[in-house]
């Protein structure tokens, strides 16, 4: 599914402009706005991720979400995936942004 | 007397709960940082077979200034890193920088990361890249 991330990094070789996730395909980027949409597998989000990402539907990369990512969801998203992936100490963050 | 084997051949991998995997990237973009375009992680107890890997890079509009054009694929694992595909170039004016289709036969393991990336230092003019690659994921 198509979902609008933050976007981690500094575009350097070392730290490069990317989404904080296992696995995605992204669409478009906008590293002024720190967004991207990505294609993420759907197995890799969790229900309530899924859902919210349908409640506040997003256009394009720079207007801002009528509400912030709840930080509760963040937190369920990353425990989605370290239980998915099961990569020991492998963590990722990603944040509907 | 009857001899029986218990030993049963394992089935291949393409046999074991496989899934095919497509991680593809294609858009006109204009000059940017080293941008990370897909991403494939093999979750534990996986495996994956790289199979194909394209690249076509071509200049899409004059830049004002070329800089260094560059698309490539990397795996990582925790602690390292190898480069599959460094492919870099530079055109100031528009048509194909580089293309490559490549069929492997690499390995990924778990917690191994497919990654691909791009960026472009010119001033001005935009660049078409499309970046793809092929897997299997089967259990290990």
């Amino acid at each position: 599914m198509i979902i609008r991330v933050a976007l981690i990094g500094s575009g350097t070789q070392s730290d490069p402009y990317r989404p904080d996730l296992p696995t995605s395909s992204v669409i478009a980027t906008n590293e002024t706005t720190g967004r991207a949409f990505a294609d993420v597998p759907v197995a890799d989000v969790s229900p309530d991720v899924a859902a919210f990402v349908n409640a506040y539907p997003t256009l394009d990369l720079t207007t801002p979400l009528p509400v912030p990512f709840p930080q509760s969801l963040a937190n369920a998203w990353a425990e989605h995936l370290a239980r998915r992936y099961d990569l020991g100490n492998a963590r990722w963050h990603p944040v509907v942004f | 007397m009857k001899v029986t084997s218990y030993a049963v051949a394992r089935p291949g991998s393409m046999d074991r709960n496989s899934s095919s995997i497509l991680s593809g990237y294609d858009a006109i973009v204009g000059p940017h940082s080293q941008t990370q375009r897909t991403a494939y992680t093999v979750p534990a107890s996986r495996k994956a077979n790289l199979e194909a890997l394209f690249f076509r890079v071509s200049r899409s509009s004059n830049a004002t200034v070329a800089g260094a054009v560059y698309s490539f694929i990397k795996i990582y694992n925790a602690t390292s890193q190898a480069v599959v595909l460094y492919p870099t170039d530079s055109a100031i004016t528009t048509g194909v920088i580089y293309a490559n289709l490549i069929g492997t036969g690499m390995t990924v393991y778990a917690g191994e990361s497919v990654q691909s990336y791009t960026a472009d230092g010119s001033t001005g003019g935009t660049v078409y890249y499309i970046v793809s690659a092929k897997l299997t994921e089967f259990d290990a």
